[in-house]
């Protein structure tokens, strides 16, 4: 009886338990119905509110390289901190905390907190010492965001090529600026789950659009050939106070930059503390009055046109020579000049009759195909056109003075690619700076290769030009200082007057001086140009320009190890021939005369060392197949066994050397 | 005796499935805290390239061979070129 009635109890409470939870169950089911479906709008709208998060992912930038994929410019996320004022609680005490770690006042901060605004940008890229050092304090209404900052690891090195971002960041000067399309990536957004204390729950449902970074540069600028450039740059300013200077280092055969140096000049992470002329890019946004280097186009077109012989000889007047009205003058006085001389000598008034064989119609022609007042379209913004005026327009005396260089204007950049073109057997090339574009994984986007900007002149007419370019640099010619022993050297020097701003005539002190050259001067491999503003003392452009070019080739040298010239010739003193021909001036006090290194070398004597350099002792050594032991520096003072006589066993030899005595 | 095993199935059920979505809340924290702590080390990684670059800049290397070792560039007749 009692077991029956247990058992029935049982089924009771299972059926009331059953009950219990089907009621539960069925409540839960009609508060879903309800909440799921019939307010299905407004739970989901509270419920975005509450759970989701939506982040814009700020887009990332591309690495700028030099050619050899060395960092030149880097993007970084930093922190940016932000002040909500309605949630500060005690404005005076936040602003006494945060000043000394943001480096700003007191009263700048307080403003900012005190601000009516509902948000209030506090300081924009913080340093992460700073960030970590504001979070430690757990502020209330002071909050971070993640920006993207720019840095320039280099710092000044190739800041005025290279430009700079702003805070958004896009570029605004420089490859920046150019190449932002390629460079600036896409925002992103990801919507993010979030719990009661606002912390991020990453869910696979959760909808994810990633931030694109940008394409990488590859740069053709060449980090320590740019380094070598802007210290010579430096140097050169310095020692003559010049106010300003520019070097461009081009590879002739492709028209890549090498290096692109102007002083004066800015460190890009930190742009805004500087003027805005010193972010100026010299190279391709200023253009000045090439002066003697313009010669060099002349002979060209001149020998192009066949109107002149590299022989032919000018009467150079004795440095006056009146010319549509007004007096040419030489700064030396030159009797008669081979037409060669003219250049080498930089004869302004042989130029000006070179160029009346030449006429204005084909002169201009000329110097128009060489680039002259058109833009090069190197990809670089702001780039000048400089200045050259139709024929029509000239003066009487315009094709006197356009013959060596004043009267039209150029960019350093316009210069340079001219002077590559007949370094180039006569091909010009496009300038540029950039090498390919490509992304993260090494996929290259786009490629520059080198492009024509046409032929010029002929190889022939070229190699004409180039061969009176080198004597240019030797022994009594004007760039005497761009001289290298042991390498062919083909350059012009330049010294013209500046229009003074206040006269509107030209200075008599204000001066642009510049050196062009490119060597090996048989096949080149580098095009120089130096362009030194208003320089102080001396001024001449073989005096102030072309020793930069020299400092800058002399480490070119070794760093594209480029050879000497096969067969080398050594340089000995010796005097000038006594007499001159007719009228035509002396110049030479003292000339160098080429011997061959292998000259009077007995095959089985041991030669005579003494006296020769250490390179120039090791090419004989070479071409007499003995060994040398070589001990100091300079010249060779001594050596063992002694010259003249005979090789025991081994063909061996110990040189001393000695620096040269002063 | 089917209903008992029938109801300890649903309830099973719906145990395992509290757990499986607790599972995932709690994985989502562990992604989220690994993502951020990947964030970071991206971050400091970058810096440490950037410092990289900053102390191979030539001229401090230029400043550092000259100054504290004493080297020079080579004159021209200390240079052999090799053909």
């Amino acid at each position: 009886m009692k077991t029956r009635c247990s058992r029935r109890f049982l089924k009771l409470r299972v059926t009331l338990i059953l009950l219990c939870f089907i009621g539960l169950f069925s409540i839960i089911m009609l508060r879903s119905y309800q909440l799921q479906i019939l307010e299905k709008e407004r739970c989901t709208e509270l419920l975005n509110k509450q759970y989701r998060k939506y982040v814009t992912l700020p887009p990332k930038r591309g690495t700028i390289y030099d050619r050899e994929k060395r960092e030149l410019a880097v993007s970084l996320d930093v922190d940016s901190v932000y002040v909500r004022p309605a949630e500060v609680k005690d404005a005076k005490e936040t602003a006494k905390k945060l000043a000394p770690i943001l480096k700003c006042s007191y009263q700048f901060v307080l403003g900012k907190i005190t601000s009516d605004r509902p948000f209030v940008w506090l300081m924009r890229r913080i340093s992460p010492a700073q960030a970590q050092a504001i979070q430690s304090l757990h502020l209330e209404g002071i909050g971070f965001s993640e920006e993207s900052r720019r840095f320039y690891p280099n710092r000044e090195l190739a800041s005025n090529c290279l430009g700079f971002t702003g805070i958004d960041p896009k570029g605004l000067e420089g490859i920046e600026l150019s190449y932002d399309r390629y460079l600036n990536g896409k925002p992103g957004a990801i919507l993010l789950s979030r719990d009661a204390r606002g912390r991020n729950i990453y869910l696979t449902s959760i909808r994810q659009e990633d931030a694109t970074k940008g394409y990488n540069l590859q740069l053709t600028i060449d980090q320590t050939i740019q380094h070598v450039t802007e210290k010579a740059l430096e140097e050169g300013i310095k020692k003559c106070r010049a106010q300003a200077g520019t070097v461009i280092v081009m590879a002739p055969r492709t028209g890549e930059i090498l290096a692109l140096a102007v002083r004066p000049t800015y460190n890009p992470n930190s742009f805004w503390d500087y003027q805005p002329h010193q972010w100026r890019n010299r190279a391709v946004t200023d253009s000045f009055e090439p002066g003697s280097t313009f010669k060099a186009f002349l002979a060209s077109s001149a020998l192009e046109e066949k109107t002149t012989r590299p022989q032919d000889v000018y009467f150079c007047e004795n440095g006056a020579y009146p010319f549509g009205g007004r007096i040419i003058h030489d700064v030396h006085k030159y009797g008669s000049l081979t037409m060669e001389e003219v250049i080498k000598y930089s004869s302004n008034i042989g130029a000006c009759k070179i160029a009346q064989t030449l006429g204005e119609q084909k002169f201009y022609s000329y110097i128009r195909k060489f680039g002259f007042g058109s833009k090069t379209h190197i990809d670089l913004p702001g780039e000048n056109s400089g200045m050259l005026a139709p024929p029509e327009q000239w003066s009487r005396i315009a094709l006197g003075t356009i013959a060596f260089g004043q009267g039209v204007s150029t960019s350093p950049i316009q210069l340079i690619t001219a002077m590559s073109a007949i370094a180039n057997d006569g091909m010009m090339m496009k300038p540029h700076l950039v090498k390919t574009i490509f992304d993260d994984q090494g996929t290259i986007i786009k490629e520059i290769r080198p492009e024509s900007a046409g032929r010029v002149i002929s190889p022939e007419t070229a190699r004409q030009v180039a061969s009176i370019l080198k004597s240019a640099v030797e022994e009594g010619g004007t760039g005497t200082q761009a001289f290298i022993d042991g390498y062919a050297v083909a350059g012009k020097t330049g010294t013209a007057q500046k229009v003074d701003r206040e006269t509107k005539r030209y200075s008599a002190h204000k001066m642009t001086s510049s050196f062009m050259g490119f060597f090996p001067a048989e096949k080149p491999q580098v095009a120089i140009l130096v362009v030194i503003d208003e320089p102080e003392g001396v001024k001449y452009g073989g005096v102030v320009a072309a020793p930069v070019f020299k400092e800058i080739a002399n480490t070119l040298i070794s760093y594209l190890n480029i050879a000497p010239v096969t067969g080398r010739l050594a340089l000995v003193k010796s005097p000038a021939p006594a007499a001159t021909v007719g009228n035509r001036a002396f110049i030479n006090p003292v000339s160098y005369q080429e011997v061959s290194l292998s000259g009077g070398v007995m095959e089985d004597a041991i030669p005579d060392f003494t006296g020769m350099s250490m390179k120039d002792a090791l090419a004989l050594a070479d071409k007499c197949d003995i060994t040398v032991e070589l001990s100091g520096s300079g010249m060779a003072i001594d050596q063992s066994p002694p010259p003249g006589g005979s090789f025991n066993n081994k063909r061996q030899c110990w040189i001393r050397f000695q620096p040269p005595l002063s | 005796m089917t209903t008992s095993l029938g109801v300890a199935v649903l309830v099973c059920s719906l145990i395992f499935l509290v757990w499986s979505r607790f599972q995932v809340t709690s994985v989502g924290y562990q992604i989220s805290r690994a993502k951020d702590e990947q964030k970071q080390l991206l971050k400091i990684n970058k810096g440490l390239k950037i410092e990289g670059a900053s102390l191979k800049s030539l001229s401090r290397i230029e400043k550092i061979a000259k100054g504290r070792l004493g080297l020079n560039n080579p004159e021209p007749q200390q240079m052999v070129h090799l053909q």
